[in-house]
């Protein structure tokens, strides 16, 4: 594998994994501007369908609140 | 929750009734939603919401409120069913139609809630809900008759078969529901009933009731006759005893093979990556990070699933509500009500849920003291990290005719978690002076087969919570661990295993200062930081920490015989006595902080917590090495 292909893959993860742990873990106000940049940026690239998912997930991040057991993506 | 604006048009529809008349049930068949139903009341605490399609293609959205007893609430729980039937509560529309469901087995009850509601002049319907069970039981009840005397339409309903709601569902499509939000006049203006008005209704239910043929008084009943054994002063705990006792047997009898099997396919899984792949940081990063992080945490699924299969099928069966019965008595002396049972045993599958069940608790001190000792309770979490070092250390033998000393191990642990729960709420009422006797007011409910659906839902929901935590936060943060036991790399010439010199190592030897007295290693320090988000993530931080300590071969998947190598009996027994006190993970301090509405408690809780953790553990490891040396 190409050296640069190989970090380049490596960093890709590590920064996906670095938004996912802030967005789920990190106060209300980070996760809801999280998702709305990342909104904002699918809707740049084009990519509306997801820019509407980001959207409402950013909305409902900032009601929900609950601490994060997961029990609310049950149903 | 706010409406969004494309459904502020859609009518709302709450469900309403008593604690554990099958609300819930009939939530989930109307929406197709898989919220939790237990045979027990005050399951539900907060408002959950769904939408339902009517045959003629119409959209209502269905509101399942908490039970209540009365609009007059005496709980958290009840107020937000009071708050959301009277407009009170902000952000939320008031509903446009009330499906009150009441228990057919238990009309007497539930028809005072039916006229408190009537006295709103919203729209609504009665769903005599349970009514196979009630004709099981020979009460046949006239629904005609009693819609005519209650002056609402009736529908019979049985919440937990498939087709159990289509009357409801066509009554809703015939009878119109109003389309448009407004707000009531009498609602606005509602007042709680006086003592005349509650003595009227009482004397217009018994009319009702006779009027209808449901008032005839039942003799003893099957679940009588079991209550006359299981409630039994002493032969009831010691059922209890034996119940729970076998539960953790089976956690590691039962879940031997099904571990072997994933054990196996990770650690094939991790050789075929590493025959596939040429040398690179991303071949490192997937065996020695992701593979040997998330496979360490992913063989605890049977396990898991083992145990909530059981509690489930408590919980199913109607044995809880005689548990937190039984246990009165001893939660009494440490000045707990026996109302904290329920919200203690949910705290064994997640905290969060536990401190949210407090809400059912009336008394503000004692919902306080059930909240500070709710993270005391074993929770799920915690179980990966018991059988990990259980596994390791403990050996895998029969004792005392036949019992698993694992299991053994494994049932004190969480004894030991119950026994520092009480003596801190002992600690906690003779330092709230003033503390007094709450008399228990518990509905039991009868005894039935477990549903096998609702089983099999539970169940998948358990697993599916635990497979999503480890495909989606534990899989991130190892991920994040693997860079910070990578980066920086080590200098030329450097002797030894470079995450030594890596972010991840500096910290482990720094937090190691602190927790050396406790017999803890570097490789522990480090895995106890991540395992502040979510207790399971500190075995798969253990699982990427020793892959990549180690020099050369793929170790995924054979975290247990390693750490069994490398560390001696004292530090495991002192990361057990840590992890029964553990200071509690983020998402339960948040939850604490929501339900207190001060930053006061959850600082309190956290700080107790390390206290006890850190002298526990202090304690366990120097009696064990005066032991072992």
């Amino acid at each position: 594998m190409h050296g640069s292909f190989d970090q380049f893959l490596v960093w890709l993860a590590l920064s996906v994994s670095c938004a996912y742990a802030v967005s789920a873990l990190g106060p209300r106000t980070w996760r809801c501007g999280l998702l709305r940049g990342g909104a904002h940026l699918a809707e740049f690239c084009g990519l509306r369908r997801l820019a509407s998912r980001l959207a409402d997930a950013a909305a409902a991040k900032g009601q929900r609140a609950c601490g994060g057991c997961d029990g609310c993506r049950r149903g | 929750m706010n409406a969004r604006p494309e459904f502020a048009a859609v009518p709302v529809v709450a469900l309403v009734g008593n604690p554990n008349c099958g609300k819930t049930a009939l939530f989930n068949l109307l929406t197709g939603s898989r919220q939790k139903v237990a045979n027990y009341a005050g399951v539900t605490v907060e408002r959950k919401e769904g939408s339902l399609s009517m045959p003629a293609g119409r959209q209502l959205r269905i509101v399942d409120l908490p039970g209540a007893y009365s609009l007059d609430p005496l709980t958290p729980d009840e107020q937000v069913t009071a708050d959301v039937l009277l407009g009170r509560r902000a952000g939320e529309t008031q509903p446009d139609f009330i499906v009150c469901v009441a228990d057919a087995t238990n009309l007497r009850q539930n028809l005072r809630l039916v006229f408190s509601l009537k006295r709103l002049g919203r729209p609504m319907v009665v769903a005599l809900n349970m009514s196979d069970v009630a004709r099981r039981k020979g009460i046949v009840i006239d629904s005609a008759k009693l819609a005519l005397e209650l002056g609402v339409p009736v529908v019979a309903t049985v919440g937990v078969k498939p087709r159990g709601v289509d009357a409801l569902i066509e009554l809703l499509d015939r009878v119109a529901v109003p389309a448009a939000a407004a707000p009531c006049s009498q609602t606005a203006g509602w007042q709680k009933p006086s003592v005349a008005e509650i003595e009227r209704d009482q004397s217009e239910v018994r009319r009702i009731l006779a009027a209808v043929g449901a008032d005839r008084i039942e003799g003893a009943t099957f679940s009588d006759c079991i209550d006359a054994v299981v409630l039994h002063p002493l032969i009831g705990p010691a059922i209890l005893a034996v119940v729970l006792f076998l539960v953790f047997q089976a956690v590691f009898a039962w879940a031997q093979l099904p571990m072997e099997a994933i054990k196996l396919a990770v650690a094939g899984f991790g050789n075929w990556l590493n025959a596939s792949l040429p040398a690179s940081l991303l071949k490192d990063l997937l065996i020695n990070g992701v593979l040997a992080g998330v496979g360490s945490v992913l063989i605890f699924l049977p396990q898991i699933a083992i145990l909530f299969f059981f509690i489930l099928l408590l919980e199913e069966s109607g044995y809880l509500p005689r548990a937190a019965f039984l246990l009165d008595r001893v939660m009494g002396s440490v000045g707990l009500s026996g109302r904290a049972f329920i919200p203690l045993l949910s705290s064994f599958a997640c905290a969060i849920p536990g401190i949210m069940a407090t809400r059912t608790i009336q008394s503000a001190r004692d919902r306080l003291a059930t909240i500070m000792i709710a993270p005391l309770m074993t929770c799920s979490a915690r179980l990966p990290v018991y059988a990990l070092i259980i596994g390791a250390f403990i050996p895998h033998r029969a004792v005392w005719g036949g019992l698993q000393l694992q299991g053994l191990v494994l049932f004190a642990l969480y004894v030991a978690g119950v026994a520092a729960a009480m003596a801190v709420a002992f600690v906690l009422k003779r330092i709230g002076h003033g503390s007094r006797f709450q008399t228990l007011l518990l509905e039991l409910p009868a005894y039935h087969w477990p549903n096998m659906r609702n089983l099999a839902i539970g169940l998948w929901q358990r697993v599916e919570i635990f497979l999503t935590r480890v495909g989606t936060i534990i899989l991130a943060l190892m991920v994040i661990l693997w860079a910070l036991s990578t980066y920086p790399a080590p200098p030329a010439g450097a002797a030894g295993p470079a995450i030594q010199y890596s972010i991840a190592g500096y910290l482990g030897r720094a937090l190691a200062v602190l927790f050396a007295p406790i017999g803890f290693n570097w490789q522990i320090s480090i895995a106890l930081v991540p395992g502040l988000a979510a207790r399971e993530v500190a075995v798969g931080a253990l699982g990427t920490v020793y892959a990549l300590s180690a020099t050369g071969s793929d170790l995924s998947g054979a975290l247990a015989p390693l750490i069994a190598s490398s560390w001696s009996v004292p530090t495991a027994l002192s990361l057990l006595a840590w992890y029964v006190f553990a200071p509690q993970c983020l998402s339960t301090l948040a939850t604490v902080r929501r339900e207190t509405n001060s930053w006061r408690y959850p600082l309190m809780m956290a700080g107790y917590l390390f206290a006890m953790a850190y002298a526990g553990s202090w304690l366990t490891y120097r009696v064990a090495s005066a032991f072992t040396s």
